[in-house]
């Protein structure tokens, strides 16, 4: 096929569907949308179930500045998962790493401030039940995110999809944790670990399978697409 | 580096593309095509799998347009589309495909200007072909096509340093197969 040829095939497949693209908005406005998502999920956790019984002790900088902390960098971490679905944009292992350590050192670490300021112990007969329902109520938090994650990032072009399902159910547990625990007065370590943690854990491994299917369905089409012609 | 004026004209018909003019896309074929065709014989070292590709990613291109950002420059965004093609050609169709042999009169792949004088045409791309993958890709990509090692790592997904450090040996690698061809040869007789 000389050069004329493959112009040829071309136009006939792109000038009839030639229509004016609605051009996608930059990462960081695209990522703004879970903030007000973060916003009602919180109004809605407060109305329903109520604030953490320790509030007072704990404080408004340690409960809500920290909690902003940890949406600021789901924000953040959301942001990169809508960068790299721009061709020409994908991130360096390293910084997927980075993200990753992130969420979890942010997750622990205010938990364990908020620990020293107010520390609960949960009864042994309850940890499980309690456990539970926090890993319940972040999951369906953090489900919406990673979903829009993808749906977000299928506008582009992404070259990893699993590291964007990855990445973008570590962003929704972040944002799940940091609106639970307007709720939840336990930050003791083996709670969070067991029971935050694990959520989070969770969400990032069904971003990681929901990427692996997307990216299993698009190599198909592209077999399906590519085998008449080979 | 890529001449300001060709990526500002580059971006110019993007956005006309994108406003859905025809005239537009014929443009950046014309303008992009033969960089492109270069990449990809760089990549699969098979003329008629690289025109293959050729046309996938202009339909890849086609389809992605609105993932295209006017402050962006164009080539990057279009040669990282490029090598998404390949490689989803190589995980649809096992990399065997690309260890067939090539008729290498037919193949016009680039060759660096740097070691342009060092050999004929032939013998470089036969040494560009023993340079390894990464190496190499890194190497053509920054001396072939003027991208800047930040720009080679957003296509690439790795750090501007190992970008500049696979191109850097891609070239000693180079150099030095194509001394060893020359020192071989003058062996020969």
């Amino acid at each position: 096929m000389d050069d004329d040829e493959t112009f040829e095939a071309l136009s006939k497949v792109i000038e009839p569907e030639l229509q004016p693209a609605r051009r996608l908005r930059r990462p960081w406005v695209r990522a703004v949308s879970v903030l007000p998502y973060a916003a009602f999920c919180v109004t809605v956790l407060i109305v329903t179930r109520g604030l953490r019984g320790d509030a007072d002790v704990v404080g408004p900088w340690l409960l809500w500045g920290f909690g902003s902390v940890q949406l600021i960098a789901a924000f953040l971490v959301f942001r990169k998962v809508l960068r790299e679905s721009i061709p020409g944009k994908t991130g360096r292992p390293q910084a997927w790493l980075g993200a990753l350590g992130v969420v979890l050192f942010l997750q622990l670490a205010v938990a364990a401030l908020t620990n020293a300021q107010s520390p609960r112990i949960l009864s042994p007969e309850r940890a499980m039940s309690v456990g539970l329902t926090c890993m319940g109520i972040m999951s369906i938090v953090g489900v919406p995110v990673l979903l829009l994650g993808l749906t977000l990032a299928s506008k582009g072009l992404p070259a990893r999809p699993r590291i964007i399902g990855l990445v973008s159910g570590l962003a929704g547990g972040l944002i799940a944790e940091a609106v639970y625990r307007s709720h939840c007065p336990y930050t003791h370590l083996t709670h969070m670990l067991a029971w935050h943690s694990g959520a989070v854990v969770l969400l990032g491994s069904l971003g990681f399978f929901s990427g692996a299917v997307w990216d299993l369905k698009r190599t198909g089409a592209w077999r399906q697409r590519r085998s008449p012609r080979k | 580096m890529i001449d300001p004026t060709v990526d500002q004209k580059l971006r110019d018909l993007m956005v006309s593309y994108q406003a859905g003019e025809f005239q537009a896309f014929a443009e950046l074929y014309r303008l992009l095509a033969p960089k492109l065709r270069g990449y990809l014989s760089s990549l699969t070292f098979r003329p008629e799998q690289a025109e293959d590709l050729l046309q996938e990613t202009f339909l890849q291109v086609h389809r992605a347009r609105q993932s295209y950002l006017p402050d962006l420059p164009v080539s990057p965004w279009v040669f990282a589309i490029a090598r998404h093609c390949f490689l989803m050609e190589c995980r649809t169709f096992s990399r065997k495909r690309r260890q067939e042999v090539f008729a290498e009169d037919e193949l016009d792949i680039p060759v660096p200007a740097e070691v342009e004088s060092l050999a004929d045409r032939l013998a470089l791309r036969r040494a560009l072909a023993r340079v390894a993958e990464d190496r190499r890709e890194a190497l053509m990509l920054h001396h072939v096509w003027g991208f800047s090692y930040q720009e080679i790592a957003g296509m690439v997904g790795i750090g501007a340093g190992a970008a500049k450090v696979r191109a850097h040996r891609g070239m000693q690698d180079l150099r030095a197969l194509l001394t060893a061809t020359e020192n071989e040869e003058y062996r020969d007789g």
